[in-house]
């Protein structure tokens, strides 16, 4: 049973004429299902919940990047299968994933090419796409540590790739990164970005000298040191299509 | 501009593991895949594919590849499956293992070189 879930930007008038669109496509393909308008009084996360206890196999999100964000962490660990129709701007996501944007994701969806993604996992909590770290911490990778030499960077472990590069998310390992940030050199002051690092990892244990820093899960949720990073067991169904980038 | 940027003449797409020039490695490092290293790396480093010891990567570790080049500083022992190569800027201080070595003019290459298939057999005596 398909469930769909429109967030709330999507009430705007200059989108009415798409989602009337996608809403017409979906039944003529024969994938409708029960949909749910967000409007700024309903609660995505709490719609996505009701959804799944009404028995929804497949999860539809219709928005962007942030709508993703926010429903994702409640499918994790079901054995919901997760879509998405990219509507607006900010699509990194559907980028990745290969679905295109507006009425044509309908026709992704209903090919229905399902890849089991892998999922990271930092402490009780999941993440899809990547952690992010300060750049003052310490990463013990079992054999061996991994140190910034660089206080402006960040370190990040990350399922999918970044900026073209790191590892697919169906490998079934996380990469680690360590991007320096960016220094002027010359006259004109003009800014240069140091070589950053890339670890394939399975398992590591994050720590911070002093204080506990904050680590970032998929841009959402915050966890603090120290705190293992690993590659879940459990995997995420998620509708891909042809263009994907992994 | 991409943040992991390689050089030009290493093939990118088998690269697997990069410790860029703003990071430090402690331990036991094992690799897979092949490892270029602009960085600092302590300990030992072994990887049954390609390792790239770039210009400004400091290294003391003991080293273990298949193929190795070195453009900056290595001390520490080496065991190479294949071909060392020690480029213009390289530096060696340590012994070296290998089957086949190739040093540049201006390299730097403190230690002993054995190289395997190559043992010298002794001369037979006179009158014998």
């Amino acid at each position: 049973m398909y469930a769909y879930i429109f967030d709330s930007f999507l009430q705007e008038r200059k989108y009415q004429h798409e989602v009337v669109q996608i809403e017409n496509r979906l039944a003529t393909l024969g994938i409708q299902g029960k949909s749910e308008k967000m409007t700024i009084l309903k609660n995505i996360q709490e719609a996505a919940k009701q959804a799944m206890k009404r028995g929804a196999t497949t999860l539809v999100v219709i928005g962007n990047d942030e709508t993703i964000t926010k429903v994702l962490p409640h499918v994790i660990g079901t054995s919901v299968t997760f879509g998405i129709i990219p509507v607006g701007p900010h699509q990194t996501i559907a980028s990745i994933l290969g679905i295109p944007t507006g009425v044509s994701a309908c026709d992704t969806l209903s090919r229905r090419v399902v890849r089991h993604i892998d999922l990271g996992k930092a402490g009780a909590s999941y993440f899809l796409f990547h952690m992010t770290a300060p750049a003052n911490v310490q990463v013990d990778c079992g054999s061996y540590s991994v140190t910034s030499l660089d206080p402006n960077g960040t370190i990040t472990i990350a399922n999918f790739p970044i900026d073209g590069q790191g590892g697919k998310p169906d490998d079934g390992v996380l990469e680690l990164m360590v991007v320096p940030g960016e220094e002027k050199r010359g006259w004109g002051g003009l800014k240069r970005r140091p070589q950053g690092s890339i670890f394939p990892v399975k398992k590591v244990k994050i720590h911070a000298t002093g204080i506990p820093a904050h680590l970032t899960l998929d841009g959402q949720t915050t966890v603090k040191t120290p705190m293992t990073i690993e590659i879940a067991d459990a995997k995420l169904e998620v509708i891909v299509g042809k263009e994907r980038a992994f | 501009m991409a943040m992991f940027q390689r050089d030009g003449n290493s093939d990118s797409k088998d690269i697997e593991t990069v410790i860029g020039s703003t990071v430090k490695v402690e331990g036991n490092f094992v690799g897979a895949g092949d490892v270029v290293v602009e960085g600092h790396v302590a300990g030992t480093l072994k990887t049954s594919k390609n390792l790239r010891i770039g210009e400004h990567a400091v290294v003391k570790a003991d080293v273990d590849a298949a193929n190795i080049i070195i453009a900056g500083e290595l001390r520490g022992h080496v065991s190479c499956t294949g071909r060392v190569e020690v480029l213009a800027t390289g530096k060696i201080y340590g012994n070296v293992d290998t089957q086949t070595i190739a040093v540049a003019h201006g390299a730097v290459l403190h230690g002993k070189v054995s190289m395997a298939g190559h043992e010298s057999t002794p001369e037979p005596k006179a009158g014998k």
